[in-house]
């Protein structure tokens, strides 16, 4: 294992045990922000309330609006690797390719390419959806079928739906361990979010075509699909910069990140 | 591959630490009202802290649950800080009046339950 893998990997297990913790400590009884405090969504879903009558909507504060702003410059500059890097939901959903194919030995399903290129704009519709009621209700009406809230609330958060919000989770639990990363590539509103700043992404990953030699691993790396092996920079906004291409890669030069 | 990838973890990093400082920089409110809107007079502000206001439907809860008193003239409510400025017409009202106001139990089909707590006053 690559050194920058070994990193990120170290990346992933601080921001999912400090998610947990917070998990652990709402469980518990603690007197402490919930995961709701630190979700950068919520900064995202709050813009609007501010412009139109400059307060947040719901339980939003300024630490939701503060991260929002901090991962907007961090596409900007790194694409989307926020998504590799640091969610937790990804880290667990990689989790689960990393237990069909290495533990269970079985192959990766993945959605037929044609079923795939229409299923990805579902998170658009999501991410309009959750503007549309959230504004219109003053309340983060989509806590209740947040996946994420409901997993990292142990299923005491409050707003959620009775049964309802368990369904919904184990749906996308279901979903995403047995076709690869589903949650990610056809429902996370902050994925819907980041991709047109994606596009302008400073940092991305680029193939040394003459170098290249023309092996395929990098194609075979990557979680998101991309057939990196037939570009030369990856701008493609979903990628999340989680350089398994990079690191997977044994031709020397043909592979690095650049702007 | 060349130092280059280093970047994007140095970048989280930073950004992480920014996102986390940046909060304490900002304050905006998550319920702003006017209960008196005409009035003119010279006010006083009390900034509360109170226990059991943390988001816009707690903060609307407490506008609410104070509305009649006389002599208030604005709220500014801030959740994620469960503080509440109030501005009022001092030759009316006092702060203890808010305070007691703010602590009344509701009536509840389980009995009077108090929803909010005063942790803490300034006034100025």
């Amino acid at each position: 294992m690559t050194p920058i893998r070994i990193v990120r990997k170290a990346f992933q297990v601080f921001f999912l045990a400090a998610t947990v913790s917070l998990t652990v400590k709402l469980l518990a009884g603690v007197r402490a922000p919930t995961v709701e405090y630190y979700c950068p969504m919520g900064g995202v879903v709050s813009l609007w309330g501010l412009v139109r009558k400059q307060q947040f909507i719901c339980a939003l504060s300024e630490m939701n609006l503060s991260l929002a702003l901090a991962l907007f410059a961090g596409v900007l500059l790194t694409k989307k690797s926020f998504c590799s890097w640091v969610c937790p939901l990804g880290t667990i959903f990689e989790g689960f390719s990393w237990t069909r194919s290495k533990v269970m030995r079985r192959e990766v399903l993945r959605v037929p390419d044609k079923a795939d290129a229409v299923l990805k704009y579902v998170k658009y519709a999501v991410l309009v959806a959750i503007f549309l009621l959230s504004y219109r209700a003053s309340e983060l009406v989509f806590r209740g079928y947040d996946p994420f809230y409901t997993l990292f609330t142990g299923g005491k958060g409050h707003g959620l739906i009775p049964t309802v919000s368990l369904v919904v989770l184990g749906v996308v639990l279901v979903g995403t361990f047995v076709f690869e990363m589903a949650w990610c590539r056809y429902l996370c509103p902050l994925g819907a979010v980041m991709d047109p700043l994606s596009k302008l992404g400073l940092l991305k990953v680029k193939r040394n075509g003459p170098a290249c030699s023309d092996c395929g691993a990098c194609d075979r790396a990557c979680l998101q699909r991309i057939p990196v092996s037939r570009l030369g920079k990856v701008t493609r906004v979903d990628c999340t910069n989680c350089l398994a291409c990079v690191s997977r890669c044994k031709t020397p030069g043909a592979m690095d990140v650049g702007v | 591959m060349t130092w280059k990838v280093w970047i994007i973890p140095v970048v989280i990093v930073a950004l992480s630490f920014a996102g986390l400082l940046g909060a304490k920089q900002i304050s905006l409110p998550t319920l702003t009202y006017m209960f008196d809107k005409e009035f003119r007079g010279e006010t006083a502000t009390a900034k509360l802290t109170v226990d059991g206001v943390r988001c816009y439907g707690t903060a609307n809860a407490l506008r609410e649950h104070i509305a009649s008193l006389p002599g208030l003239v604005s709220m500014v409510a801030y959740g994620g800080r469960h503080r509440v400025d109030l501005q009022y017409d001092p030759r009316r009202l006092m702060p203890e009046q808010i305070t007691e106001s703010i602590e009344r139990p509701v009536s509840t089909p389980q009995g009077p339950v108090a929803f909010f707590k005063v942790v803490s006053v300034d006034v100025n």
